[in-house]
Parts: C-alpha cells; structure tokens; sequence
C-alpha cells in the first residue's frame, strides 16, 4: 500500500470517530423516556468552567420506600449499582432508590446514579435496625437525601450566566433528560417556568 | 552545532574510521539538511496559537447559532484540513504538511468539546482525550519531522496523568501515585517499539530522551519525597509488580551493550519503591527520622552512579550535573536532620563548608578523572 492511501486512511480515522460520536449523541437525545425534574442552585457557578451552572435535582421521593431501601440495602453510598425508580413520567411523582439489579417491574425507568444520605441520620437508622425495640426511626425529609445522575452541569453564556443563577435561587429552574437504554441521564435542555431558558431570557 | 555528532565525529577520528575531510563532509551536510531549531519552534508557537484560538472561539457563546450549523462548520473545517494535508503532501510541502497536520490534530480535540458542548456530554476528560489520542494517533505517525512525535509524546503522558486521576475519582483505585514509576518505564518500553518503525525515525530519540527527564523527574522529586513523608499504603504487590516491570529494561540494555544505562533505570525505579517496604501503613522497619537520612544517602549514592555513567560514556555534562546534585543534596540532608533553628544554622555551616571543599576537589580532580578514563575532553 503506498503512503498516500495510508494518509487518506490516518485522515478519515479521526473524522470517522467524531461522526459516531455525533450520532451517538443524536441517538440518545431522541431515545428514551424523557422526563422534567425541578432543579435547585448549587454553588451555582463552577470555580473552574465559569460557563456552567450546577445544580442539584429536587426528587420527589418515597419516603418509606427509600427508608425500606436504607434498611435492606448493604452499599448505600456505592458508586454503581444503585438506581433510581422513576415510577412516572410526571414531575411530582414519587421516586426511591433501588438495587439497578432488582426485577421489581413499577419502574418506568431505572436511572443509573450515585444515591447518598446527606444529612447525619445514618448513624441513627443503623442504631435503630440493630436495637429495634429500644431505639426509635429518625424521621426523614426530601432534603436528607441526594441522588446524582452525572448530568448536574449546564453551559451557558456568561453574560446570561447571573441571571440563571439568581433564577435558579429562586427555585424555578427544571432540566428535562432522556433515560437511555444503558440506564444513564441524557441531558436536554434546561427551563424556567416550562421554557426553554434561551426563549425566558429573551423574555 | 550538534554536540551529540560533534563527540561522535571526534570519537571516529580517534579510532581511525574517518578522516578530518570526511568529518568535514558530514558536518557540512548536516548543517546543509538539518532543520533549523528557531524555525520549528515559531512554527509550534504559531500552531498552538492558532489551536487554542480555534478552541475558545468553539468554546464561546455561540448560543444564538444553533448546534447543527456548528457542527457542519466544523465538519468541513476538518475536511479543508484533510485535503490541504494530501495536497502538501503530493507537493512534497514538508514543513506546512507538517504544520497542517498539527491544526488537524488540535482542530479534533476542538472538535470533541464542541459535541460536547452542543449535546451536554458530560464524562471524565480521560475519556475525551483517550477517544482523541485513539483516532489521531495513526495521522501523527505519519508526520516526518520532530515537533510533532515530542507533542504526541507529552500529550501520552497528559493521558496517563489522566487515567490516574481517573481511577481515583471514579475509586478503584485509591492510590494512584503507585503507578507514576511505570510511566518512565512505559516511556522506555515504547521507545524500543518504535525502533521497529522507520517511517519517522524521530520518535525513538524523541521517546527515549522524554522517558529519561521523567525518570530523573520522578526519582529526584518523586522518589526523593517518599523517603520523608512515610505514609505508604501496605499493599506491597504494587511496588513489587513495579520493580519487576524494570528488569526487562535491564536485559534489554546489557543486550544492546549498554547495561550501566538497565542498572540505572532498575536503581532509579527501587529507589522509589523501597520506602513501601520499609515504612508502610501496616508496619515501621526504621523509624521516620532514620528513614530520611537513608534516603539521603541512598540519593547521593544513584547520583554517584550517574557521574561514574557519565564518566563511562564520556558525556562530561551528566558527571557535572550529577556531581552538582550531590552538594545540593548533602544541604538538604542538613535541613530534614536537624530540628531548632540553632542546629539547621550549625549544620548549614557544617553543610556549606563540605560542600565547598567537595567543590575545591572537583574543580582540581576532574580533569585527572577524565584523563583516567581515557578521555582529553
């Protein structure tokens, strides 16, 4: 083979690969179960990348259902492994954690992510379920826990970048992704008041 | 001028394979067909300004532009790229080829970000960078000149920095720094691979000379600093697996006729390692305070070991360097062994006064050294 046919080669390589990666992205944008979480500020701008935004999901969870899942679950903060049952497409609906591995079939889409208990009651609970009659259940709230899907980053232009952050303080913001076949988040768009941020600041 | 040729050409003419005319001839071609230096690096400082330009401008808020016409722009940026670089090529334009290369080659890391950021991809960069090492890896091999292997070079070590940041993040592995003594020697390993490819004989050198300023990198700050602050992990099957990984480079240098060049990587990579089995989480062999002054002995005795290199393969700057880094040393042995400030300042003194009489020494004796080796250099 002469070298030019090698150099032709060594050139479409590259441009081959950002091809699949392009429509890799377009697949999973458009695949999927789509569904729209209100979000809530949090140390809005990334130090490193002014750009972004970061926020955290506001899930709605199951209480006893996620307090079931802290009883019976031996890795609760693993990095794999655990999911989130999305039990409905609407927003408000109520979601717990679970295995990624349980069969339970409630779940309309089981999100991969890392599930954490945030707040100091752990300790609590695990002296309750080993001194269950002498020890009472601490009571949990939403804000004890968190769930990260890996897509709580958001690119925006920095001169609007204030203004989302303000609104995304104020507690209006929502991310709408897609759920694709592996299990993981696949970000959309960002909204505020049900719109795309990009038409609310034009606003 | 060329030291490297200039020492080789003399050492010829010593030994009666070539004359003072031939020597001539050889010099003059390669001043003749040798590329300038000055011109290689404005050509990188113009390619790397373009690049990062490239980058910030995908990187800016083009928010009113929507994502599809990015992309096709981008897509037939790279597709100019590509014909520019085979139409150099058939015109035997070296140098732009070289430079077009270069442009395609960041265009496609911008290239990644820009999908990145058009579908809000979010991932660890180690997985950006190793998807464009992947795919880029084949257009720089074919490149002719020397830029663009010594860039391809850094950009591996990026990506092994990456991977090891990667892993700790992503917590299988929590003691990443285990593996940074590989590196020099993965460095060496793929050094000797490209003696197998002729198509640019500038990667070997280019490789081998990388390997070895991260291999003095790692044990003179990396290694060193393990001596002083003990706090290992004590799982020994790293640091074992690591030294092990060294003996194939000593086998391969005494093969080659070069074994004092084996011994040194094999010494360098235990130096660095030894602390794990002496002091670890687990257990204390020596106590830390003993540990540092070992260290330091241990320091002086490989930099030893280089001058007598230096001495064996007549390079007279790596006897001078080594010897430098001998003085250097003893000071600071002075300062981790002494504690209040009345004993540093002692010590100091003490430190000071040796070092300057090692100087003297040197200074007087190094010529004889030479002559003793049988180089008038």
């Amino acid at each position: 083979m002469k070298i030019d046919k090698l150099l032709i080669i060594a050139l479409i390589i590259p441009l081959i690969g950002l091809a699949l990666m392009n429509f890799h992205a377009e697949y999973a944008l458009s695949n999927g179960k789509a569904y729209t979480i209100p979000i809530k500020g949090c140390d809005p701008r990334d130090i490193l990348k002014g750009h972004y935004i970061t926020y955290r999901f506001k899930w709605n969870y199951d209480i006893d259902k996620t307090v079931e899942f802290l009883k019976t679950s031996d890795c609760i903060s693993c990095n794999s492994g655990n999911c989130l049952c999305l039990a409905d497409d609407n927003q408000s609906a109520p979601t717990f954690p679970i295995r990624c591995d349980d069969t339970t079939n409630v779940c309309i889409s089981k999100l991969k992510g890392t599930f954490t208990v945030v707040s100091n009651k752990l300790p609590q609970l695990n002296k309750f379920k080993n001194n269950p009659e002498n020890m009472t259940s601490p009571i949990f709230v939403n804000e004890d826990f968190e769930f990260l899907t890996g897509i709580e980053k958001y690119y925006v232009p920095e001169n609007y970048a204030s203004q989302l952050q303000e609104l995304l303080g104020n507690n209006e913001g929502a991310i709408k992704f897609r759920v694709n076949h592996q299990g993981w988040a696949v970000l959309i768009d960002l909204f505020f008041n049900g719109k795309p941020w990009g038409e609310f600041v034009k606003k | 001028m060329n030291m490297h040729l200039d020492r080789k050409l003399k050492k010829w003419i010593e030994l009666g394979i070539i004359d003072n005319c031939a020597k001539d001839k050889i010099l003059a071609l390669e001043n003749d067909t040798k590329t300038s230096y000055i011109l290689n690096a404005i050509m990188a400082l113009g390619g790397v300004s373009i690049i990062v330009g490239i980058i910030s401008l995908i990187a800016a808020n083009w928010y009113k532009i929507p994502g599809y016409i990015k992309l096709t722009c981008n897509y037939l940026w790279l597709l100019a790229l590509a014909v520019s670089i085979l139409y150099a090529h058939t015109k035997r334009l070296n140098l732009i080829r070289e430079l077009l290369i270069f442009l395609f080659w960041g265009s496609i890391l911008g290239s990644i970000a820009l999908i990145g950021q058009v579908y809000h991809l979010q991932s660890h960069i180690f997985n950006a960078t190793f998807f464009w090492l992947a795919t880029t890896t084949p257009i720089i091999l074919l490149s002719k000149e020397r830029i663009l292997p010594h860039l391809w070079t850094i950009a591996l070590i990026v990506l092994f920095a990456l991977f090891l940041s990667y892993l700790y993040d992503e917590k299988i592995f929590n003691d990443p720094y285990l593996f940074i003594n590989l590196l020099p020697l993965l460095l060496f390993y793929l050094s000797e691979a490209f003696a197998f490819y002729r198509y640019n004989l500038h990667f070997k050198p280019v490789i081998k000379n990388i390997a070895w300023v991260v291999l003095c990198v790692t044990v003179a700050i990396w290694g060193a600093t393990r001596w002083v602050y003990v706090n290992h992990p004590d799982h020994l099957w790293i640091p074992i697996c690591i030294i092990a990984f060294s003996i194939p480079a000593l086998v391969l240098y005494y093969k080659q006729n070069n074994p004092l060049t084996g011994s040194l990587i094999v010494l360098g990579v235990m130096y660095s390692e030894i602390p794990t089995f002496i002091a670890n989480k687990s257990y204390v062999l020596l106590p830390q305070h003993e540990l540092k002054i070992l260290g330091g002995i241990l320091y002086i005795a490989l930099a030893a070991f280089v001058a007598f290199i230096g001495i064996k393969v007549k390079y007279k700057r790596i006897f001078d360097g080594a010897c430098l880094i001998i003085a250097l040393r003893i000071i600071i042995i002075y300062f981790e062994v002494f504690g209040t400030l009345l004993k540093t300042g002692a010590g100091l003194i003490l430190s000071g006064i040796i070092v300057l009489g090692l100087a003297f020494v040197w200074h007087k004796k190094r010529n004889l050294i030479w002559k003793l080796s049988g180089d008038q250099q």
